[in-house]
């Protein structure tokens, strides 16, 4: 085996390494959002984690195939790290990147949420006193 | 927490063109909170115990659960109903954006005088 091979391991495994531990992060942590999110239908949070993890490693692990070819040919050991750890350093972005998209989808899910629940914002400038009066149904031209 | 059948009931006036726009407007839109338009003309054979004249002089939003909100207050209201503008209507209510919000419906409403006014010379 030549030094090309080794470093195409090397970036394979690291590669794989990275991107499950960042999905069992976002797995594990997003779920108490995605639980307050879904009004604590848990088997909901669950389904919709699950999907966000499936997308996340297939970009990733989509990006890490395309990305995998080098366009020297490594000869020395020192130019093989060289090239790995350019190699890695894309995969961390686009980690990181990907790892941010879902915060803010989480976030924003979130905020949509939090805004059906928040109550008026202005306090009334008077109450009618009771009986009130019926709210009309047919909505008025 | 809110009543889970809160409703609203906007009184405008019915003579006013630009009213009715914002009226046809707001039917139109998603929303979180049912909201009912009326014509203030007709409020009164709809039961709502507020006189014409005070009616005509500020908008009027009065929600299912008897609170009355006017002018600015009402506008804000309305905007909170909404799926889209609940987030202004959330800013619009802080004291740094209030002045200004005020502001923005004072000059829809003098626009909305100001097409009565002219349709009522034409």
């Amino acid at each position: 085996m030549d030094v090309t091979l080794y470093s195409y391991l090397a970036y394979v495994v690291i590669s794989v390494a990275l991107t499950v531990w960042v999905a069992r992060t976002l797995h594990k942590n997003g779920r108490p959002f995605l639980i307050d999110v879904f009004a604590e239908r848990a088997d909901l949070a669950d389904s919709v984690n699950h999907l966000l993890v499936v997308g996340f490693y297939l970009v990733n692990f989509g990006y890490m195939s395309l990305a995998l070819k080098l366009a020297d040919r490594v000869t020395t050991p020192t130019s093989a790290v060289e090239a790995l750890s350019y190699k890695v350093g894309l995969v961390l972005v686009v980690l990181g990147g990907m790892h941010f998209f879902n915060l803010f989808v989480f976030s924003r899910i979130r905020r949509h949420k939090t805004l059906a629940r928040t109550p008026r914002p202005v306090p009334p400038d008077s109450m009618l006193p009771p009986p009130l009066p019926a709210a009309p149904h047919a909505p008025a031209g | 927490m809110e009543p889970a059948d809160l409703s609203l009931t906007v009184y405008y006036d019915g003579d006013c063109p630009l009213c009715h726009r914002v009226a046809a407007w707001l039917d139109a839109q998603e929303k979180h909170v049912p909201v009912h338009c009326v014509p203030a003309q007709s409020a009164g054979h709809r039961g709502c115990p507020i006189d014409l004249p005070s009616l005509l002089a500020q908008v009027t939003v009065i929600a299912s659960d008897g609170a009355v909100y006017r002018g600015s207050n009402a506008w804000i209201v309305c905007l909170w109903a909404l799926r889209r503008y609940r987030g202004w209507s959330l800013r619009f209510a802080t004291p740094r954006w209030r002045p200004w919000a005020e502001r923005l419906f004072a000059t829809i409403a003098g626009v909305a005088s100001w097409t009565k006014r002219k349709r009522r010379l034409s």
